[in-house]
């Protein structure tokens, strides 16, 4: 045996580099016998000779073993490189043959020898496989975020198989306020269990998911905002209603104390315009900035002191929306409807692109993903920093347009109206960055719902030629017409749907097909939420693998996951898992809320005066007061507010101040017509009430001319 | 009078001569009948292979002589055709040691057979399914080029497709 060895080797330093295919076929030979050779050298000669195999397959050489002649055993291996042997078929006829497998069996051949490893891991395998397997077109939302796509095609197996498979357990709490619910400001961190949300007026809570314990923090100055706050872990930023500059609040500060007006900063720039919206980053990417539009169309900079860092004339007209890649990429709108796109770095304005001609929008509010039951007026908007696109919707249409290039990518027209939309759950990352090489080409999905009911999911970054989208599928929702679909949600496996009545589904992201029911029986406490109360939110976890999430129903918090997750294995495993499994264990709604009694009474006025605002109409997303016991209270905070507030100002001031209101309406609803003020009259029950109002009247009016 | 036929002639000279309708089972005999002869055939054709030999080309005129009145899926219809099993009288007629199987492979593979392809293919396919690497060596007298090392990473990354 040793002799042997030595001659190999010797045979193997006289190899001239033309025979390389030669000294593969012998290397390996010697592998198979696991000779105690230095692993360097093996590895080094036969990656090389790998390389070659391809090449040198037409042309090989047979002779060299039979002329070594080491016996019978030889006898075998020399058949290996004979015509006869299946790795004399070309690559792709040896393709083929492996596309006939199965996946599990695909991932055995990868051990019989480096070509089949290699083959059996090309792209052309995997995709037809998975084609089939999972229904879908070339560029889908990777999971595994793998260049392999067999890593791919299991991780997604394994998904799914959790999504469909897995027991069911949720945990019911009742979250503090019903005032949070319906607030797209909700977030759930699913690495720390909380689930976040924000008031208009800055009231921040947070609950527990594993214990249901909630705490709130009341800010102690009334903080009105009529654009919906934004915040992450550790910022919060609102525009104030009153003189619509915005303020930042470092949240741990404030949730330690309870109550610091310290902790809130107001932003300073030489000089400060209105501003009317606001981007921040999500998670924990960039904690430098944050940027916000102006009515005068400057995008600005700010750092979380308050500091204006930068600042862009873009528009001579209000920038309604912004967003940033929390690096160095804004896209905003003004309200002309001509997008902008900024790059931070080069400095400049880079390109706009105007949708005004082509496509008539209505003027609006706020565009967060929400669902809306003003279908046709509203417009969504979503931005695709990876891809480079931002996507809008509006009416029955869909819209893609590359911001680099300033042209349309893609366009989609329905057959009926878009209701609602909502972008695939994800890291934040993954929306920020493109990798055309992992496999699956890195889709990100998007669902819209329609007016007819039915859920169209589709890629935004598909990028098959073509002016058209191409749904990735369309269908009908479980209850037909009798039952609204309220929200949803998806991510790259599934897209859960909750329905007016209280239940949600489960359904196959790729085909659209129904998996399975994902609300169990409401716990006896909360029977009276069959039926009676909507979905209001779902919130599915980023990570793909992990089949969890949150589904809001009125103030009831569902905390949904199927299987168990790899950290509750951890816990059980410290004997320290919380059972309080599906409602067993409700949370006691021990709201720790350790106000001073000046923060009471700032909170008392402050109520007073949402009352006010939204009797005025400020409030566009509260609902209209018709039951009486508000309007008493209604007018009851309006006549005390007269009497402590105002007793002291003047006609004039009262004007001034009834203008300055009413300059809030216009900017926050852009729509708050007198017409609306007018029906708003019916709820008037003393003279104070219908003087304001006629003074408001009369101040829109100036203000429309 | 008899039709004209084609003759096609293997690589070792042996000639064959068949009916146009069998050897236009094959694409590429076909297209090249039809782009030497745009009138149609009128006489007896000559056609070299020179890729193939006289034993595998029999066998292969063997299989379009019996498949001559067969009609095949169209090339596009992937899916009808991954799920279809191979034909029982492919399956018996494929019943070759490997080194004739795979010839009629390459031979199906250069004449442009697609339904003899598959049907070669698929019979590889189902002689490898099954099988655990050491068998499949064995089977197909493969040598093992993987060092130790390389092997036992292998089998770290082959892990998780365990038990799914």
């Amino acid at each position: 045996m040793e002799e042997r060895h030595a001659n190999y080797d010797e045979l193997l330093n006289d190899l001239s580099p033309e025979n390389t295919f030669e000294e593969y076929s012998l290397k390996s030979t010697m592998s198979n016998e696991e000779l105690p050779l230095s692993a360097p050298s093996v590895n080094s000669t036969s990656q090389r000779s790998l390389l070659l195999l391809s090449e040198h397959i037409p042309n090989e050489k047979h002779e060299i073993d039979v002329n070594l002649g080491f016996g019978e055993e030889e006898e075998v291996k020399r058949k290996q490189i004979s015509p006869s042997s299946i790795n004399t078929l070309p690559p792709e006829i040896l393709l083929k043959i492996f596309s006939y497998l199965d996946p599990v069996t695909l991932t055995e051949i990868w051990r019989v020898c480096k070509r089949w490893k290699l083959l059996a891991q090309t792209k052309e395998i995997w995709y037809k496989s998975f084609s089939n397997e999972f229904n879908t077109q070339e560029s889908f939302p990777s999971i595994s975020n793998s260049k392999l796509w067999i890593l791919e095609y299991e991780d997604r197996l394994l998904a799914r198989r959790k999504w469909a498979k897995s027991r069911l357990t949720s945990q019911y709490y009742k979250f503090m306020s019903e005032r949070f619910v319906s607030i797209p400001s909700l977030k759930v961190d699913f690495e720390s269990k909380k689930l976040t949300g924000l008031l208009d007026n800055g009231e921040y809570g947070s609950c527990n998911l594993i214990n249901g314990k909630s705490y709130s923090y009341i800010p102690n100055r009334p903080f009105f905002t009529h654009k919906t706050p934004k915040y992450n872990s550790q910022y919060l930023v609102q525009i104030l209603a009153e003189d619509d500059s915005i303020w930042v609040k470092k949240l741990q500060a404030a949730k330690s104390s309870g109550s610091s007006i310290k902790s809130s900063v107001r932003c300073e720039g030489d000089s400060l315009s209105a501003q009317n919206c606001l981007d921040i980053c999500d998670g924990g990417y960039n904690q430098d900035y944050f940027v916000s539009g102006d009515v005068s169309g400057f995008l600005m900079c700010w750092n979380f002191k308050g500091k204006l860092i930068k600042k862009y004339k873009l528009s001579e007209f209000p920038i309604i929306f912004v967003k940033f890649d929390y690096r160095n990429k804004f896209i905003a709108i003004d309200s002309k409807k001509n997008i902008y796109y900024v790059n931070r770095e080069e400095g400049k304005v880079h390109s706009q692109f105007s949708l005004s001609e082509e496509y008539e929008f209505s003027d609006l509010d706020t565009l967060d993903s929400n669902f809306s039951d003003a279908y046709g007026s509203r417009w969504w908007v979503e931005v695709d920093f990876g891809f480079d696109k931002v996507i809008f919707m509006h009416g029955s249409k869909i819209i893609i347009v590359d911001y680099i290039e300033s042209k349309l990518f893609k366009s989609l027209e329905l057959q009926c109206p878009i209701r609602g939309g909502e972008i695939q759950t994800t890291r934040p990352l993954k929306l920020i960055k493109y990798d055309k090489t992992i496999a699956g080409s890195d889709g990100i999905l998007y669902s819209n719902l329609l007016s007819d009911n039915s859920v169209l999911v589709w890629n935004i970054r598909d990028d098959r030629a073509g002016k058209t989208i191409i749904p990735q599928c369309h269908f009908k929702t479980q209850f037909g017409k009798r039952e609204e679909v309220t929200s949803m949600a998806l991510n790259s496996s599934v897209l859960i749907l909750g329905y007016r009545n209280g239940f949600s589904e489960v359904h196959d992201v790729f085909t659209g097909e129904r998996i399975r029911n994902c609300t169990k029986d409401f716990p006896k406490n909360f029977e009276h939420y069959y039926h009676g109360c909507p979905t209001h939110k779902i919130l599915l976890n980023p990570d793909p693998l992990m089949p969890n999430g949150v589904i809001i129903t009125y103030d009831l918090v569902q905390y949904f996951q199927f299987g168990e997750l790899p950290d509750d294995k951890e816990k059980r495993r410290k004997g320290k898992l919380n059972k309080s499994i599906h409602g067993q264990k409700l949370s006691n709604r021990n709201i720790k809320i350790e106000l001073e009694e000046y923060d009471r009474q700032e909170e008392e006025k402050k109520e007073a005066q949402r009352l006010i605002s939204k009797f005025n109409g400020d409030f566009m997303n509260e609902p209209i007061l018709d039951d009486n016991e508000n309007d008493i209270s209604l007018a009851l905070a309006v006549s005390q507010s007269e009497s402590e507030s105002y007793k002291n100002l003047n006609d004039e001031e009262q004007l001034k101040l009834a203008l300055e209101l009413s300059l809030n309406a216009t900017n926050s609803g852009g729509s708050a017509s007198i017409e609306e003020i007018q029906s708003n009259e019916d709820v008037l029950s003393n003279e104070f009430s219908q003087q304001l109002a006629e003074a408001l009247r009369l101040s829109l009016e100036d203000h429309q001319k | 009078m008899s039709q004209p036929k084609v003759i096609i002639v293997s690589s070792d000279d042996e000639k064959f001569p068949v009916e146009l309708k069998v050897a236009e089972k094959s694409i590429l005999i076909k297209n090249m009948v039809n782009d030497l002869n745009p009138d149609g055939l009128e006489e007896d054709f000559e056609l070299p292979t020179p890729n193939v030999k006289s034993t595998v080309l029999a066998k292969v005129l063997e299989w379009c002589e019996h498949h001559k009145d067969s009609i095949f899926p169209d090339d596009d219809e992937e899916d009808a055709k991954k799920s279809a099993p191979v034909d029982e009288w492919d399956k018996n007629f494929l019943q070759v040691d490997q080194e004739m199987l795979y010839e009629i492979i390459l031979a199906a593979n250069y004449l442009n057979i697609r339904p003899l392809l598959d049907s070669g293919c698929k019979i590889v396919a189902e002689m490898i399914r099954g099988k655990s690497p050491e068998e499949l060596r064995r089977t197909f007298n493969i040598v093992n080029d993987f060092s130790p090392e390389e092997e036992a990473a292998i089998r770290r990354e082959n892990e998780w497709a365990e038990d799914r």
